[in-house]
């Protein structure tokens, strides 16, 4: 049966904790409470005569309940622990010590996600205890996006000299991931060479260079007169080239699926002149498959609603044989905001990959046949998922002697309420000894700021720092500091 | 009226317990059942018939939060129905949508599993669901529990539809893993 492989898992998502079943409610019940339960009248009194209750009752619509009833701390903006230095290569007769300082004195306080928690000093000093010197290729990580890069990349320092580093970026990560990146299991994946997520992203930049069929629009307009904000509209439908297309658009600002063909119709609004137009070309790409039977219609409105047909739209199709990462790098190079921001675009575009594949733009060839995306979509998915960004360095220890390395990262704290307010927390994660041989972890805040120290009343973790050096301990979780602003009754 | 002076009410006897739940949970019910089964008139008898269940089990049973305790009733009936209409088409039901897209996570066996093997399946479930952030979880239970569909829950985060639906992709691809490593044969 169709459905065979699906419905174990379905039924037993009806067995899911109350607690978070409680949670979502909040975002149904308000939905709910609009319906106004019409057609139970004739079931009420059914339900008299079966259960034999003999009481008669008026329809109401629902009222609100269900809210979430927060007990403890629930947070609210969580970001990744700082994570530890690791090396690719055999280090044996290197120990390796850490101290970790966390300074809150320039913490801004403000609505996240845009706020800083000041100063994240990562350190470490590395001790050659053979007779020969020894090279370690090291690998600093952390977890962030490529539109944060920029801001929030460790700034790197050797003996107290900024080194240049080379920058890898792993596979999308997601929420279990960055959470468990004080297990074990993670930090085998995620900071060993041995480890498949390592490795991925060692190896480099994707390639995107595949063979797709492009249909460039050229030669549209409206052959009327025009107000200055009229809304015309121009349309594309085709046709599919066997049941298998996948499409990819830029320059399409609608995308409506019609039930009735089973087929997107795209859109969009014409330019009044040849400076409203878009820099870049506007396209309908089928990254695999075909389309046929291209026809152009206009409407007044980008509803595209029947009744609302716009005679005098015209437009042309130019087809294209080209590859997906020329469209994307035009795309890319013509986008002010890509070329603004610095962004490397091949790396960018290797990380188009991945989401081409969630939205089955590219692969899936088992599941679905027919789907359609945007480019600037994907491209907008691709730079603000997080991945785990490593810098590779080089770090020559000399016999007998030690090398210090530091990682200053100017971090967001997580953001947590509950019944007594909020507070915020800077987690650090414990490094196991697997590419390093630690000898000491530790760590502490520095300086507080305006801010006091605070411990929940509901304390989901006990791995505490506090203003003096507490050694880390790897096992079950991330040490962290719990924070808010001083209350004013103090001063 | 709170739920624990409603659950008094079943406990009592008192026909009011059925005019309090309908009142204030009526709606609530109404949109899960309709979620799954896009029909106004089967989704009135299963909210229904979660009323007649709920009067049957309590007592014994004195559920801890009653709303999950009877979204569970109207989620499961409103299922039996939608599968034993047959109906393996959409015709509009998220429920079959929902479906389609849990298929990732799982390979499909011969042979289903036990109401106990399901219970534990569900309890590993939430475990993962517990390692989420809170937005990433409550966009998965309105999605698989609530079975809304893409667009009301891209209103309700204030997102694109396409933010949610890889939301979902990543959820599932994490679902996936973590039962995998927690031993279930997926």
């Amino acid at each position: 049966m169709r459905y065979d492989s699906g419905i174990a898992l379905f039924d037993a998502v009806t067995d899911i904790d109350e607690a978070l079943i409680e949670q979502a409610e909040s975002y149904v019940f308000p939905k709910a409470k609009q319906r106004l339960f019409r057609h139970i009248g004739a079931a009420a009194a059914a339900l008299v005569a079966v259960a034999g209750i003999g009481t008669a009752w008026a329809l109401f619509g629902a009222q609100n309940g269900g809210m979430l009833n927060s007990g403890g701390y629930e947070p609210d903006y969580v970001y990744p622990a700082v994570l530890p230095l690791a090396a690719l290569n055999n280090t044996a007769g290197i120990t390796t010590e850490r101290e970790t300082d966390i300074d809150l004195g320039s913490f801004l306080t403000g609505q996240p996600p845009f706020y800083w928690c000041g100063e994240v000093t990562d350190s470490y000093t590395l001790t050659n205890t053979t007779d020969g010197d020894i090279t370690v290729q090291t690998v600093y990580p952390y977890i962030g996006n490529l539109a944060g890069m920029n801001d929030e990349m460790p700034a790197i320092t050797v003996d107290g000299y900024a080194v240049r580093t080379e920058i890898f970026v792993g596979d999308e990560v997601w929420d279990a991931d960055i959470g468990e990146m004080f297990t074990e299991e993670q930090q085998r994946d995620k900071l060993t060479a041995d480890g498949e997520y390592l490795q991925k992203a060692l190896a480099g930049n994707i390639s995107l260079d595949i063979p797709v069929i492009a249909y460039r629009m050229t030669d549209y307009g409206y052959s009327g007169d025009r107000t200055p904000n009229d809304p015309y509209t121009l349309a594309v439908r085709y046709d599919l080239v066997g049941h298998n297309a996948r499409i990819l658009t830029t320059g399409f600002d609608g995308m409506h699926y019609d039930n009735d063909t089973g087929l997107y119709r795209h859109s969009f609004f014409l330019p009044h002149n040849e400076y409203e137009d878009y820099p870049y070309p506007r396209y309908i790409i089928a990254v695999s498959g075909d389309i046929t039977n291209i026809r152009i219609e206009g409407y007044k409105n980008g509803g595209c609603h029947p009744g609302e047909e716009l005679g005098g739209v015209y437009g042309s199709v130019e087809r294209v044989e080209t590859t997906l990462s020329a469209i994307i790098r035009e795309y890319m190079e013509k986008t002010e905001y890509y070329n603004e921001r610095g962004y490397d675009l091949d790396l960018l575009m290797s990380k188009c990959d991945g989401v081409l594949r969630q939205h089955y733009i590219l692969g899936g060839d088992d599941v679905q046949t027919y789907r359609a995306a945007r480019l600037s979509e994907i491209i907008g998915e691709a730079v603000s998922e997080d991945h785990v960004i490593y810098q590779r360095f080089d770090v020559t220890v000399p016999a007998g002697g030690s090398a210090d390395i530091s990682a200053v990262t100017r971090k967001k704290a997580d953001w947590l309420s509950g019944n007594e307010g909020r507070y915020y927390a800077v987690k650090v994660a414990p490094a196991y000894s697997i590419s390093l041989d630690y000898t000491s972890q530790t760590a502490c805040v520095s300086d507080l700021g305006h801010l006091e120290m605070i411990t929940p009343e509901q304390d989901y973790t006990d791995r505490e720092l506090g203003t003096e050096p507490v050694s880390l301990e790897p096992g079950t979780g991330n040490y962290e500091v719990k924070v808010k602003p001083v209350s004013k009754t103090n001063n | 009226m709170d739920d624990n002076a409603i659950i008094e009410l079943f406990w009592a006897r008192d026909e009011g317990a059925l005019r309090e739940t309908q009142s204030k949970y009526g709606g609530y019910l109404y949109t899960i059942a309709c979620n799954i089964l896009a029909n106004n008139e089967d989704s009135a008898e299963c909210v229904n018939d979660t009323y007649m269940k709920a009067w049957q089990t309590i007592p014994p049973n004195r559920p801890v939060k009653l709303s999950a305790y009877l979204g569970a009733i109207v989620r499961n009936l409103a299922i039996t129905v939608f599968r034993r209409r047959g109906n393996l088409s959409n015709g509009g039901s998220q429920y079959a949508l929902s479906l389609d897209e849990l298929e990732e996570c799982v390979s499909g066996g011969e042979t289903p599993p036990d109401k106990a093997e399901a219970r534990l399946l569900g309890r590993c479930i939430s475990a993962y669901l517990r390692t989420l952030s809170p937005q990433t979880r409550d966009i998965f239970m309105c999605r698989y529990y609530f079975c809304d569909s893409i667009s009301d829950i891209a209103g309700y985060f204030g997102s694109s539809e396409t933010k949610i639906k890889s939301s979902l992709f990543r959820t599932r691809k994490g679902l996936k893993e973590y039962l995998k490593k927690e031993g279930f044969d997926v």
